[in-house]
């Protein structure tokens, strides 16, 4: 395997996984940040110079592809990859791509869980990977596929969720956190606090707020503004956070998926919500007044990653193709339209617009990094509390 | 008529055990692999545990069943009867006045007016529920309007409330009941309304008194054909409602999903179902089979 040098970048990243950060860490990582901009700064001007000819694939790959039968089924999230991303696969590789969304984490798993649903890759976020390892739904990674491997952050290559990616790959990363319209919130004072969800938001936003409809994310949210950590796995502490979003509850418009959240964040339907920072940099692009940052309270963290089906009919394929995501041009192409930080370090480096690799709601400052809290996988025997609460708060 | 035609239909002749067979034989295996092997499936998971992380672990239990008096179940059973009830009552209102005016009025155009109704139909059911949301959003069609007139000051909350499901499931399910009406009004006998004119009732008293009872049946079997669906949506409520609109197709939805208990899913799908059944055999005491009664007379 190709080796390369350890860059301030790679340093940054690593404060994603810092369980604990001294102040002096944090003062560290903040002048690597200012390294790692200048650093992309020189790169500028190399984004738009025409990316070296790929070598294309072997007449062995072909065959092989060939062997397989030309076809990928592929299960990802809603606009989470470049419009050109999959044509170009299918061209170069001359495989017939059948593309289909999933809005949730439950739902992809569910539909794997029950099997039938043929997928080759689909795209599960971190903390649902230890539950398909343990059931044995993935197919482990022939690496040797996977050249492009290298260029992924090092500290997303070996992670506590699937240590030496021996089943998934990183694929990019993103923050939940406080959206907000400041043509609504203007200067109130709660602005940079959950508050401005749980306290002045039915007072002052009622039946314009809304939330995720990824569980974990929202019982953290609630989690943090109570003071407690979002991975609390304290009955008492979660029973709290299930009060708090039974009261919210009252003046909740929607609980939204991600590309729904971004509509009504556009339209203004929704003022204050709970929501991935990527759909609000989608949503800034048609309306500026939408704003977005990590509470001080703290935010939750994940990453997205690519796997393979145990019952997956084209595997290799498959690897061919979660390496073809690898590259550096293609992943900046896809980190450049998602709004979502691509894990890629090589296309970070390159590739990436400057104008988005300097975007703080993609790529945040350091102080900002260490309030984000990665979401655990919940144990489960606590899997019923998380439940009873869900329950209640989307059935009242 | 070939031989062996011949031998086959005078065989089915002699043997009407046969004939009943060869009939009924592709429906009934029609309903075996597709409503009732699956129903069986569901009731089987539905005394199962759940095991960990949302695998199913073929221990029997009834516990899932004890699930079902939970409060937040019941209150979502509650909400979702309350509003297939009101999509029936609007549906039957709206849909009979139409289905009238069709059989009345509608002249040398009834087949087209009918089309009408049915057109939507050729669409996909998610496109038009979409079509709803751009209509009822905050900053949607509808309230633009209103505000762009002056009519208001601020956006009406129309899309994500009980309303906009309701509107949705009306707008949908109307022609289940416009058409089982249409037929009911359309084969009304005439001569009975004149022979009513003519012994002195008033045009509200023939409509109270004969054609009311009359179409009694397509009100009944409309009134079912809407009602069920509504109860059981899923897709409706999902895009049109909000937090507060959780029906008890999206709950079942969610336990299957969200939270990946199969068991307790199945559970409360088999409660809906035996409530839609209990409703059922309520329309049949009401009458609702009296038209199949009258045809089994007639066979006879």
């Amino acid at each position: 395997m190709q080796k390369h040098t350890r860059t301030p970048l790679d340093t940054w990243v690593e404060a994603l996984f810092a369980q604990r950060l001294s102040r002096r860490h944090f003062v560290q990582r903040g002048a690597a940040l200012g390294v790692a901009t200048s650093l992309l700064a020189d790169i500028v001007g190399q984004y738009d110079r025409a990316v070296a000819a790929e070598p294309g694939p072997t007449p062995q790959v072909l065959e092989r592809i060939k062997a397989e039968g030309r076809r990928l089924f592929i299960y990802n999230w809603e606009d989470y990859v470049h419009p050109q991303t999959i044509p170009r696969f299918e061209k170069i590789y001359g495989v017939k791509v059948t593309y289909d969304t999933f809005p949730s984490n439950e739902q992809l798993l569910a539909k794997v869980q029950a099997g039938g649903a043929k997928y080759d890759v689909i795209f599960p976020t971190h903390s649902f990977l230890p539950i398909y390892i343990a059931q044995g739904l993935l197919a482990p990674l022939n690496h040797e596929h996977l050249p492009n491997l290298v260029n992924v952050f090092s500290t997303f290559r070996n992670t506590p969720f699937d240590p030496g990616n021996r089943y998934a790959v990183p694929y990019s990363w993103g923050m939940t956190g406080l959206a907000y319209n400041t043509k609504y919130t203007r200067d109130d004072p709660r602005i940079g606090s959950w508050a401005l969800l749980f306290e002045s938001g039915p007072q002052r936003y009622s039946g314009k707020l809304g939330c995720t409809d990824e569980r974990e994310e929202v019982i953290g949210a609630a989690l943090q503004y109570l003071g407690y950590n979002a991975n609390s796995r304290h009955r008492e502490e979660l029973r709290q956070a299930g009060e708090v979003l039974l009261r919210l509850k009252a003046h909740l418009k929607a609980f939204y998926p991600g590309a729904e959240m971004r509509k009504a964040l556009i339209t203004g339907d929704v003022v204050v919500a709970q929501s991935w920072n990527g759909e609000v940099v989608k949503a800034r692009e048609k309306n500026p007044a939408v704003a977005w940052g990590v509470p001080r309270e703290g935010g939750t963290g994940w990453f997205d990653t690519m796997a393979i089906p145990k019952a997956a009919p084209h595997k290799f394929t498959a690897e061919v193709f979660i390496n073809y995501m690898l590259r550096p041009d293609v992943a900046a192409n896809n980190a450049n339209t998602t709004g979502y930080a691509t894990a890629n370090r090589v296309a970070v480096e390159q590739y990436v617009k400057p104008q988005v690799a300097s975007n703080p709601a993609i790529y945040p400052p350091a102080e900002a990094l260490a309030r984000l809290t990665f979401l655990e996988t919940i144990p489960d025997d606590l899997l019923p509390v998380y439940d009873e609460i869900w329950s209640r708060v989307l059935g009242a | 008529m070939p031989r062996w035609r011949h031998r086959l239909l005078s065989a089915l002749r002699h043997r009407p055990g046969w004939a009943v067979a060869v009939l009924l034989g592709p429906a009934v295996l029609w309903l075996c692999a597709l409503t009732l092997l699956p129903m069986g499936i569901m009731a089987y998971y539905s005394v199962l545990t759940r095991g960990p992380w949302g695998t199913i672990i073929h221990t029997l239990t009834l516990e899932n069943y004890r699930q079902v008096v939970d409060p937040v179940f019941l209150r979502v059973l509650v909400r979702s009867l309350r509003l297939a009830l009101l999509t029936t009552v609007l549906c039957l209102g709206s849909g009979y006045a139409l289905a009238y005016w069709i059989a009345a009025h509608g002249g040398r155009h009834k087949h087209l007016y009918l089309l009408l109704v049915i057109l939507p139909f050729w669409t996909s059911d998610l496109v038009r529920t979409y079509a709803w949301m751009t209509l009822l959003a905050d900053h949607g069609v509808i309230n633009n309007a209103l505000l762009a007139l002056g009519v208001l000051q601020t956006p009406l909350p129309l899309l994500h409330t009980e309303g906009a499901v309701v509107v949705g499931l009306v707008y949908t399910y109307l022609p289940f009941m416009v058409l089982p009406l249409y037929a009911a009004l359309e084969h009304l006998d005439r001569a009975v309304l004149a022979a009513a004119a003519d012994l002195g009732a008033t045009p509200i008293e023939r409509w109270y008194k004969v054609t009311l009872p009359l179409t009694r049946g397509g009100m009944l079997s409309g009134s079912v054909l809407v009602f069920v669906p509504s109860l059981g949506e899923f897709l409706i409520p999902e895009l049109l409602g909000g937090a507060k609109t959780m029906l008890i197709g999206k709950f079942i939805a969610l336990k299957f999903t969200g939270l990946r208990h199969w068991p307790l899913g199945a559970a409360y799908a088999l409660v809906l179902v035996a409530i839609i059944v209990v409703l059922l055999l309520l329309y049949l005491r009401l009458g609702g089979n009296k038209e199949a009664f009258q045809a089994q007379e007639l066979a006879r």
